[in-house]
């Protein structure tokens, strides 16, 4: 008869257990931003509007601010920076907005609105910069020496002044080694800039048998920046360990579409490779050796 | 025997007639189409696992280090995926205590090195030169050989982590350690650490 009582009592432990824990984990502050990105062109001379949705998806209020930076990359893996880069324009001054601290609850959305104004005579082609909604640094805790830590999430501006821009893209190569040991199959596309204004590039890799039946349709896009080279990895997460596979591909830029290079891919981890071509080694010497007995005996 | 006659009955006329009937009605049906569209808002959303990470340090002559460490969380529709970089809120890059401080180690993420006394720092395993770990939390221990960096000011800060795809909830750990020893004053040091995180 105590068995079902120590039964239910241990599943109201469980239970309540889960809940406390499942408590803990988000009673942090979580700090949303939409959108990830903006893009729009504008006249020299010229303003619009538009605003940054910041969400607390957490179950902690905080305070948070809004504040326009610099934005700029190096390297073909776009390595980001929020200071000024000699030389550059300081695109962060384009864009006003209220830098005044707000609150926000748990599950609360709060919409700050923000003006984009591109000076007068501003030469056309592509200007960048990132509006950063950042958490408002917790008071010290007396006593506790430490990290007191800031979250901050970022969109980035994309600006195009038109004009005699000059657009310029090129694919700069699209690579894939032959022989790779584990999954993911990886290719790499390099897309080069040259001009002096962005543009979106969409790309798709598309992974067949040697038979062609398609087995993997890999699709991405993203922005490429004036005057540098980007890297993108194209992968097949869910490859399998063996194969043999043909990678090819689009890729659509600037109103052109241009097909990818193919490339063979042999899927093999290092240990069965060997052995399969110490088998081919073996099968091949055993071929002549009974070769040579065969023809010894047809002399006799 | 007796035969029964099986009286077949010819249903078509009968169906003629039904669909004669109903043909006003099956030539009236109208049908009207439903566009069903949604769109989905790019996201990128970042939490931390604490406000603040505390290093507590009782120093002793040969100096005494305390390691503890955050967990950052992306989340992030964009397609592109994310960037996290990591870098002190401002150009002073010392933990403060009035005005006495402890600097920044001067190991650098690419090329770090073992913290030394009355420095402190960050590693994250398996980024940069800071190795595979796996590094764990110690309080008041002798100061160990793991391997830190010195936080980058906020002009230059470090990525910490970058991804190619979308990311639900996506975690880097990152150890912070201070080390300490009686030349070091006595007080409450503290430094401000950004974490940034936007799409590529």
């Amino acid at each position: 008869m105590k068995r079902p009582r120590v039964m239910w009592g241990l599943i109201g432990v469980v239970l309540t257990l889960t809940i406390l824990n499942a408590a803990a984990v988000r009673a942090v502050q979580d700090l949303a931003l939409t959108p990830t990105r903006v893009q729009l062109e504008l006249n020299a001379g010229g303003s619009t509007g538009g605003a940054v949705g910041i969400i607390n998806q957490g179950d902690t209020a905080y305070d948070f601010r809004v504040y326009p930076s610099p934005y700029n990359v190096t390297g073909e893996d776009y390595s980001q920076s929020f200071s000024l880069k000699p030389q550059q324009v300081d695109v962060s001054h384009w864009i006003s907005v209220t830098t005044s601290p707000y609150h926000l609850t748990p599950g609360q959305r709060q919409d700050v609105p923000y003006k984009v104004t591109v000076p007068q005579g501003t030469v056309s082609g592509g200007y960048y910069a990132v509006l950063f909604a950042e958490t408002v640094a917790p008071p010290v805790v007396p006593g506790q020496t430490g990290v007191i830590l800031k979250k901050r999430v970022g969109a980035i501006f994309y600006i195009r002044v038109p004009g005699a821009v000059d657009e310029q893209g090129s694919i700069d190569s699209f690579t894939a080694h032959f022989w790779q040991s584990a999954p993911p199959l990886r290719t790499d596309l390099r897309m080069a800039n040259r001009g002096n204004v962005h543009y979106a590039v969409s790309m798709e890799m598309v992974v067949t048998d040697l038979l062609g039946k398609k087995k993997a349709d890999i699709s991405s896009s993203n922005i490429v920046l004036p005057q540098t080279v980007r890297h993108f990895v194209l992968a097949w997460t869910a490859a399998p360990h063996y194969g043999i596979f043909k990678v090819s591909g689009t890729v659509q830029y600037l109103d052109r579409s241009e097909a990818l290079p193919s490339h063979l891919v042999l899927m093999a981890p290092a240990g069965i490779l060997v052995a399969t071509l110490v088998g081919v080694v073996v099968l091949i010497f055993l071929a002549v050796i009974l070769w040579r007995r065969s023809r010894r005996r047809h002399r006799v | 025997m007796k035969q029964t006659s099986i009286r077949r009955v010819n249903l078509l006329p009968i169906a003629g007639g039904i669909l004669a009937l109903l043909a006003p009605v099956v030539a009236g049906a109208i049908t009207s189409n439903t566009t069903i569209s949604s769109v989905i808002s790019p996201v990128i959303s970042v939490f931390t696992s604490g406000p603040t990470v505390n290093l507590p340090v009782t120093p002793t002559s040969s100096g005494s280090q305390t390691i503890a460490s955050d967990t950052v969380t992306v989340s992030t529709n964009d397609p592109g995926g994310y960037t996290l970089t990591l870098a002190d809120s401002d150009a002073n890059t010392n933990l403060v205590s009035g005005s006495n401080n402890v600097a920044a180690h001067a190991g650098t993420q690419a090329v770090p090195t073992a913290l030394v006394v009355d420095k402190w720092g960050y590693r994250i395993d398996n980024v940069g030169g800071f190795g595979a770990g796996p590094t764990s939390g110690a309080t008041n221990q002798s100061i160990s050989a793991v391997k830190f960096a010195g936080v980058p000011a906020n002009a230059s800060p470090n990525t910490i982590k970058t991804t190619a795809t979308t990311a639900n909830n996506d975690t880097t750990t990152v150890w912070y350690s201070d080390a300490a020893d009686f030349n070091q004053a006595s007080g409450t040091y503290t430094d401000i650490v950004t974490y940034t995180a936007t799409a590529n």
